[in-house]
């Protein structure tokens, strides 16, 4: 007796709620009563209908029967229902604690993105989805410049973070033999289009070779070795990616990290930049200049329509798919059950996807500030660039 | 082109909790400002600020301050802890990327970053670390790159320093103050009541637009006096060294020196050497000495604070994270903070502490310690935190002042923060009140039985 009353106690919570409810259906079936009896004074129903209604008993008999069989079915309602546990939603913690239906919540990805330019702002979405989203940009650059950006756009969940306390002077030497500061505007020189890079080199303010190595601010080094994934990109490979893996330190702090890197590879070539490069050509100047290998890259898949493939043409540039000798290279990860076939391209993972949108873009230089006109332009889709990089990160 | 100026919370705030829990520490007043107001008096301009994300949206920059690197102009960091910004001309005219220091001491083991003017990079750099009020990392990658000066300053540390601290830095607040608003002495031009009685006018120093009904008495024999457009009702005495806020009523009270009265405060009764940061109500009879009090504090009538202990020895204050720390202060009152009621007649003891919130009623001696968003005198509770908002809507609108949404988040948002300390109060409802009588007679009676029996006995 004592561990059914025990059993029922657990039900105390419920008294009140299963009392009003007991008060309702009854008012209901009482309705009913009242429309079954209206019913059945007005209507000849067939002969099974009285031997199902008991009608050959007398009223108490019929009565009795029907409250002894309630009885039973309410006591099993109950008995199960005192099976279950119920908590009021408000109740207070105590001792003896019960945790339902507990899902711990995954911890959302620390992101570290090496790039700059316009490119990285096409990447702040991804904040929104990030522990935190931190953009080191590139050595050469003013960080007042992202910052203003940035501000115009009430990012969220997005800092910036120079590399060094001064800035460096980037220059670049190009298959003719020349050399340059990456800031000179290469890819909008003609007689340049057909060039491509083949050396990069770091010089501090006054145009000398740094004596020794930049020192590199010790939140860059926390950021790169505490982060859940690197990204490189989006942004010029040269302008914007490469010049901070020229810096040991940070070079160094990649190396220790255990992070997922994620290379986003150019839409198009650049002129005087990446003349001619293909995707394996990419991957290969992050091994060249900043010593490892990404573990994955993601190529764009989307077709590019043939007005804006003809504007880019007549800038000399081309879009950078994977090429068929590249799909020919390595079929890989065949225990992945991804919708496209991955290829591991110069040791890293390839991954197609539809990264691009097209979209009109009011453009303005900072020389004539006052001097701006329409373009329309290709550039990485930040929604679609940011579920990429979340499925990778998922996967990875 | 100019400096950003910005002020900072360090990781000192959190000996200053619980009155720091609503209100970054640069918003604490000490003599005639709060810091934020001394650095917009000194410059002509409102500083920006970086403080704990619950507190951002209204006191700081937001959470994710990104305009403050927009302009490409030097960030100069100011402490928030400072109290004299004396040092922040000479800051700013230092080279880029120099930082200023308060070396360490016995008290504070480790240098304290005071103010640094930094290249927007290196700001990058630290204001990762100075959002979450890391300073002491900050400093130590600064000192990778900056020119570190050490400078003497004086910065709140605990929170009797706004008490001790508070004459000196009124009088070191005037000369700012007179230059602000152009103030002139009651020797210049002393009140036409023939009824006021002015000792030593030289460093009385009263707004244009205050009301002063005589008679009364303004004393500066021992400190300046600075009065701005307040109403000081008959019979009043105030001493200096005192500053009264504008739109403050003294009904007919006795201020006693070293005492600030933020704007708009209705006070009566005696108040003695403390602090009341504004929007505060302590109408009634009732000594209020050596104390500090929020924002939206209302203090019933006949209620009364020690700041004396019988033993005339130093008095132990109880602080969050620190527990109980020896104040070395003989003479030391209560801490309310922000929108704390005290009902009517209620005692309490020197040292006295009271979060964010509490509604204490119907005690004759409070608890030395309250948790922030208690309810109740003989049984504490959690102050159900809709009601809280609801009664701090009223008391708001009152002063004819708007309960912002962010506010109301801020103020949420401290009530979740500080929830985890509240959690023995749930469990242990009657734990801090005084037993019920008929208790307390019985277990009287038991000892007193077992103290005759224990004599019997013998």
């Amino acid at each position: 007796m004592k561990r059914i009353i025990k059993r029922l106690s657990s039900l105390a919570y419920l008294a009140r709620p299963l009392a009003l409810t007991f008060l309702g259906i009854m008012l209901l079936s009482l309705a009913a009563a009242y429309g079954a009896v209206a019913l059945y004074r007005q209507i000849a129903f067939p002969p099974w209908v009285s031997v199902v209604t008991l009608q050959m008993l007398p009223h108490w008999q019929r009565g009795l029967i029907f409250a002894l069989i309630g009885f039973i079915v309410l006591a099993g309602g109950i008995w199960q229902l005192s099976s279950v546990a119920v908590i009021p939603l408000g109740m207070r913690a105590t001792g003896d604690q019960m945790v339902l239906g507990f899902q711990q919540a995954r911890r959302a990805p620390r992101i570290a993105v090496l790039s700059g330019g316009p490119g990285l702002l096409r990447l702040v979405s991804l904040g929104r989805q990030a522990q935190q989203l931190t953009c080191i940009i590139p050595v050469q650059d003013p960080v007042e410049y992202y910052y203003r950006a940035a501000s115009m756009y009430n990012f969220e969940n997005v800092m910036y973070l120079a590399p060094t306390p001064e800035t460096a002077q980037v220059i670049v030497t190009l298959s003719d033999g020349s050399q340059r500061d990456i800031k000179h505007n290469i890819p909008y020189d003609d007689a340049l289009a057909s060039d491509h890079v083949v050396g990069v080199d770091l010089l501090d303010e006054q145009g000398v070779p740094f004596a020794a190595p930049p020192i590199v601010f010790r939140q860059v080094i926390e950021v790169l070795e505490q982060a859940d994934a690197i990204i490189l990109g989006p942004g010029s490979l040269f302008e914007s990616v490469i010049p901070n893996l020229l810096l040991p330190g940070v070079r160094e702090a990649i190396e220790r990290s255990s992070a997922c890197t994620i290379f986003l590879c150019n839409l198009m070539t650049e002129p005087g930049l990446t003349s001619g490069f293909s995707v394996a050509d990419h991957i290969r100047q992050i091994k060249q200049y900043g010593a490892f290998t990404p573990d994955y890259v993601l190529v764009n898949v989307q077709r590019i329509e043939p007005d804006v493939r003809r504007i880019y043409e007549a800038a000399n540039q081309k879009p950078v798919y994977l090429t068929p000798e590249e799909y020919e290279e390595t079929i890989a990860s065949a225990n992945q059950r991804s919708a496209t076939p991955d290829l591991i391209i110069e040791g890293a993972l390839v991954a197609e996807a539809d990264l691009a949108a097209s979209t009109y873009q009011l453009s303005a230089s900072l020389a004539n500030p006052g001097e701006s006109r329409t373009v329309q332009v290709l550039r990485h889709d930040p929604d679609k660039l940011a579920e990429a990089i979340m499925a990778i990160l998922t996967r990875a | 082109m100019t400096d950003t100026i910005v002020l900072f919370e360090d990781e000192g705030h959190c000996a200053l909790a619980p009155l720091v829990h609503s209100r970054p520490v640069f918003e604490l007043r000490c003599g005639i400002y709060t810091l934020r107001e001394r650095l917009t008096a000194t410059l002509g301009v409102a500083p920006e600020a970086v403080c704990r994300g619950h507190l951002a949206a209204v006191f700081g920059a937001g959470r994710w301050p990104l305009r403050l690197l927009s302009s490409g102009a030097p960030v100069a960091f100011v402490n928030g802890r400072a109290l004299s910004v004396n040092w922040l001309p000479r800051l700013l005219a230092a080279p880029i990327n120099t930082v200023y220091v308060v070396p360490g001491s016995k008290g504070i083991l480790s240098d304290v970053l005071l103010g640094a003017r930094l290249s927007p990079a290196v700001t990058s750099a630290v204001l990762f670390e100075l959002l979450q009020q890391r300073s002491e990392a900050a400093l130590h990658e600064l000192r990778r790159f900056a020119n570190v000066v050490e400078i003497e300053a004086r910065m709140l540390a605990f929170p009797w320093d706004i008490i001790t601290e508070n004459a000196k830095q009124i009088a070191a607040d005037l000369p700012l103050f007179v230059q602000a608003t152009g103030a002139v002495s009651a020797a210049d031009l002393p009140p036409d009541d023939r009824h006021i009685v002015v000792r030593n006018p030289a460093h009385v120093f009263i707004h244009p637009d205050a009301r002063l009904d005589g008679p009364l008495v303004l004393d500066a024999r021992d400190g300046p006096l600075v009065l701005g457009a307040a109403h000081v009702e008959p019979f009043s005495f105030v001493q200096g060294p005192a500053f009264i806020g504008n739109g403050t009523l003294i009904a007919s009270a006795r201020i006693r020196g070293e005492t600030s009265i933020g704007p708009v405060c209705r006070i009566g009764g005696e108040v003695e050497a403390s602090v009341i940061q504004g929007y505060s109500n302590k109408h009634h009879d009732g000594f209020l000495g050596h104390s500090y009090l929020g924002e939206w504090v209302n203090i019933g009538a006949m209620t009364t604070n020690s700041d004396l202990k019988n033993t005339y020895g130093s008095i132990k204050v109880v602080l969050e994270q620190l527990g109980q720390v020896d104040s070395g202060q003989i003479k030391l009152g209560c801490f309310l903070a922000d929108h704390v009621k005290l009902g009517i007649g209620v005692h309490l003891t020197g040292g006295s502490v009271i979060g964010v919130g509490s509604n204490i009623f119907g005690i004759h001696s409070a608890p030395k310690t309250v948790l922030p968003f208690t309810w109740g005198g003989d049984i504490f509770h959690d102050y159900q935190i809709d009601r809280m908002i609801g009664v701090t809507r009223k008391v708001m609108s009152r002063r004819k002042i708007e309960l912002q949404p962010a506010y109301e988040t801020l103020l949420r948002d401290v009530f979740a923060l500080t929830r985890g300390n509240r959690v023995a109060l749930l469990d242990q409802p009657r734990a801090r009140g005084p037993l019920p009588m008929v208790e307390a007679e019985a277990a009287l009676a038991r000892a007193e039985a077992e103290a005759m029996h224990a004599y019997e006995a013998a």
